[in-house]
């Protein structure tokens, strides 16, 4: 059987259209949403927040990044969710260095910090302490507070950051929050989060 | 030679764009079938679990402060009514649809009673008989889903007793005929 040149032509551009838009497209789809979610998002100081998680009015993209890194979050209105991957200086998080988070107490009826591994589950750590919740902290005068981000025990409120672990972020809820987290996400008073100096 | 060239440009951008919509499109109903697959519980049941802890791995970013109570719902012959004790720290319950949406949610400060009923209806179900005062009438944008009860650990010494709580909460199917 003898093929002709123009078919043979023709199978193999729809061969490298296949393969070379497959890939092109699955890449994107894994690349464009987050860009597009932190374009949406609102920044202040370290913590990133989207007015979209968990509506059904959130785009696409919105919708495909909260379902892969925060399934089954509440509404803004019940639950207001602050991500940190970063100190406030806009380094990293890395397991490697000593933080502290300074706050006052936020106005919501409570809120908890947790630390995650990269890939968004809880840290392993031998004290199994995984977050703080503002009903058991251990305040300082005037209601301010600090949790310690470290590898090695501290005093205080000791936040573990594994000794498995090389970077990892941060997340703040707070539930049944005071209007003012959702309608002015961006200027509401949040805590620090100050990398030690060795 | 140029016409070659254009076609299989153009048909390469058409196939990748189809992909690209395709896979983000589709990512929040995978992730829901996935976590709903990990849950690994029976439909229409429900499932409680205690805070979890590093072991935990059903869904990303779990809050090790509640305790959680999980149902995948079908609601698509028959209405599902839960019957839930309401904690006096923070307690609630929520209903997520098939593309992940946050369709409803109720706290222990929106329930007046100690124990919450709330009837799961389906998209069907337009029309329904007079039920019982009490009970909270939830019309789910989609017919399967997750309903989660979330429960507050505000005091590691009262775990247990929440924990007791949360197991007296119970779901069954209602018929609404």
């Amino acid at each position: 059987m003898k093929i002709s040149g123009k078919f043979l032509r023709s199978f193999l551009a729809a061969v490298v259209i296949l393969i070379v838009g497959g890939i092109i497209g699955y890449v994107s789809a894994e690349i464009v949403p987050a860009f597009i979610y932190r374009q949406s998002s609102i920044r202040n100081g370290p913590w990133i927040t989207n007015p979209h998680i968990g509506k059904q009015a959130a785009d696409i993209y919105t919708r495909a990044v909260i379902a892969r890194h925060g399934l089954l979050a509440l509404d803004r209105t019940e639950a207001v969710y602050y991500t940190a991957e970063t100190d406030s200086e806009g380094s990293s998080l890395q397991a490697g260095h000593d933080y502290v988070i300074k706050g006052e107490d936020l106005a919501a009826g409570w809120w908890s910090i947790t630390a995650y591994c990269d890939d968004d589950f809880l840290i392993p750590n031998e004290k199994n302490r995984y977050s703080y919740t503002s009903t058991e902290l251990e305040e300082g005068e005037g209601g301010s507070w600090q949790i310690r981000l470290s590898q090695s025990p501290k005093e205080g409120n000791w936040l573990p950051t594994g000794k498995e672990v090389d970077s990892f972020s941060l997340m703040l809820r707070l539930y049944k929050p005071d209007h003012e987290f959702y309608e002015n996400p961006d200027i509401v008073e949040l805590p620090r989060v100050v990398r030690e100096e060795p | 030679m140029k016409k070659w060239i254009t076609v299989t440009v153009l048909g390469t951008v058409m196939v990748a764009v189809i992909i690209h919509f395709l896979i983000v499109s589709q990512t929040p109903y995978i992730a829901m079938d996935k976590a709903m697959e990990k849950l690994d519980t029976e439909i229409n049941t429900l499932d409680h679990s205690g805070p979890p802890d590093e072991d935990f791995r059903e869904v990303v970013r779990p809050s090790p402060d509640l305790l959680y109570s999980t149902c995948i719902y079908d609601v698509n012959e028959e209405a599902l009514l839960f019957t839930v004790p309401v904690t006096d720290t923070y307690w609630s319950i929520s209903g997520y649809a098939e593309d992940t949406h946050n369709f409803f949610s109720l706290n222990h400060e929106e329930v007046e009673t100690n124990t919450a009923r709330v009837l799961v209806v389906g998209e069907k179900e337009k029309a329904y008989p007079e039920v019982e005062e009490d009970m909270i009438i939830v019309e789910a944008p989609s017919d399967t889903g997750i309903i989660l009860i979330r429960i507050f650990v505000s005091d590691r010494e009262k775990l247990e007793e929440l924990k007791q709580i949360q197991e007296r909460a119970t779901v069954e199917t209602f018929n609404l005929d």
